[in-house]
């Protein structure tokens, strides 16, 4: 599943995906983008990732991002930005339907681990 | 040769027990991993220990030597030191640390979408944790799992390299790896395997500074964060087990008692009126005042603390090299009103 990273930093440790700027792409597998994303008990995702057509539903663009970026991090965006930026946050919560990934399974993985 | 332990080599899960106190989530004996964080600490900083004490049997036997005893009560704790608060990084999202606040506060945080995750008290709520200590380099060494898991007392420390916090806590009991089979059924928690650790678990945000640029603290609307060297907020939650019942060794509940909340401040002594005020405050017989300690700056990535209702203890004056100290002693806060419990507050935003 291609997704879009929405937070500072984050990672899904013992795997190559490290997350450590706004926008940030990466293609994760899907059962592994399955557990990340699934909303929580605490009542959103887990990790702070949107699906590629959610990010596109913001009307963030690459370019608009890479501008904003210190700026952005700053809280001296445009106000147009900061609003695309919480929509984007705000999907953390209630996922685009049809975009959303099922409840998270107990961890397939839950079995020895490589030692 | 034996193959030596690492403290490098451990990590530590918190989980919400959501069958009550004295159970691990479990499916037919076997732990359940789901909604369980990895909890980011340095080594050393995590303690724990069981209280399992033999009680003696001092009858006569004609010589000065005693005879065997039989296993007394049995009880556990843990304590967590310089554990790095670390917002999510993502506004209106909970952070890594959600289990411990929610112990605390007995309640989920409230959620406002891309703004804020605020915790407030709530007399209603019990939520023990479990906390999982897994050797992720050899499961032949030993690991430990606490069940019945609450946080007693929360120390929050500002102005260090990070902002951390320490955290008391008492545990049902904790059971190892190696002597697994060793445990009665009901201090494994209705496990029959010790926990497997979760694979790829994920974590969210970066550490932040325990000081900086546009970091405030607020008495009594005067800012004070320019003169303030150590600031610290402690929540003493008032959770106490349920200890001594007939029918069992282990404690059976965890149960609320008062919680005090409460800021301690040293700050540079100068004539100020902000410190003027703070200083009348404190000289004041009866009189009460509002508090904020908010640490970040960005967006995603700030905690606020607010406190009703301080009531400033008498302050004292100490040199300090070239410097004079104001020392604001241990300060309670308190509800703003009878039936209310917003002693404090803390949002992530």
């Amino acid at each position: 599943m291609k997704v879009v990273f929405i937070g500072t930093e984050s990672s899904i440790m013992d795997t190559p995906y490290s997350f450590n700027r706004f926008g940030q792409r990466a293609e994760l597998p899907d059962s592994l983008a399955e557990r990340v994303m699934a909303v929580g008990p605490n009542g959103h995702r887990d990790m702070a990732l949107l699906t590629e057509d959610e990010y596109a539903s913001t009307g963030l663009t690459d370019a608009e991002v890479k501008a904003n970026y210190y700026l952005f991090a700053q809280n001296r965006s445009t106000s147009d930005h900061v609003e695309k930026r919480k929509a984007a946050l705000a999907l953390l919560h209630n996922p685009v339907s049809g975009a959303t990934v099922p409840a998270a399974p107990e961890q397939a993985e839950n079995s020895e681990h490589d030692q | 040769m034996p193959n030596f332990n690492s403290p490098r080599s451990y990590r530590l899960f918190s989980q919400i027990q959501t069958a009550g106190y004295a159970a691990f989530n479990q499916t037919a004996g076997v732990w359940a991993n789901a909604a369980s964080k990895l909890i980011r600490i340095d080594q050393g900083s995590m303690g724990g220990g069981r209280n399992a004490p033999y009680s003696r049997f001092p009858i006569l036997t004609g010589n000065r030597s005693e005879v065997v005893g039989i296993r007394g009560r049995k009880n556990a704790t843990w304590s967590i030191r310089g554990l790095p608060i670390i917002p999510s990084g993502a506004a209106g999202t909970v952070p890594d640390t959600d289990h411990f606040f929610q112990s605390m506060f007995g309640a989920t945080a409230v959620l406002v979408a891309s703004t804020s995750a605020t915790y407030n008290f709530s007399d209603n709520g019990n939520f023990p944790l479990s906390l999982l200590y897994f050797n992720h380099q050899s499961t032949a060494l030993s690991q430990f799992a606490y069940w019945g898991c609450g946080v007693t007392r929360c120390r929050i420390n500002y102005n260090g390299p990070f902002l951390t916090m320490d955290l008391d806590g008492f545990a049902g009991y904790e059971i190892d790896s190696t002597g697994f089979a060793a445990f009665d059924a009901q201090a494994l928690a209705s496990l029959t395997a010790f926990p497997i650790e979760p694979s790829s678990p994920t974590v969210a945000g970066q550490p932040i500074q325990g000081f900086g640029t546009g970091y405030t603290c607020t008495l009594h609307s005067q800012t004070v964060e320019l003169k303030a060297r150590a600031v610290s907020v402690t929540i003493e939650t008032g959770w106490e087990q349920v200890s001594d019942v007939y029918g069992s060794p282990y404690s059976i509940a965890m149960v609320g008692n008062t919680r005090r909340v409460s800021i301690d401040l040293q700050a540079l002594d100068d004539d100020s009126s902000a410190l003027n005020t703070l200083k009348t405050d404190c000289d004041t017989d009866g009189s009460s005042i509002t508090g904020s300690v908010v640490a970040g700056t960005v967006a995603g990535s700030i905690m606020t603390v607010s406190l009703n209702s301080i009531q400033p203890s008498a302050f004292n004056l100490r040199d300090q090299g070239a410097t004079v100290n104001f020392e604001l002693p241990t300060s309670y806060a308190h509800a703003t009103a009878l039936g209310l419990t917003n002693d404090a507050i803390i949002a992530f935003s």
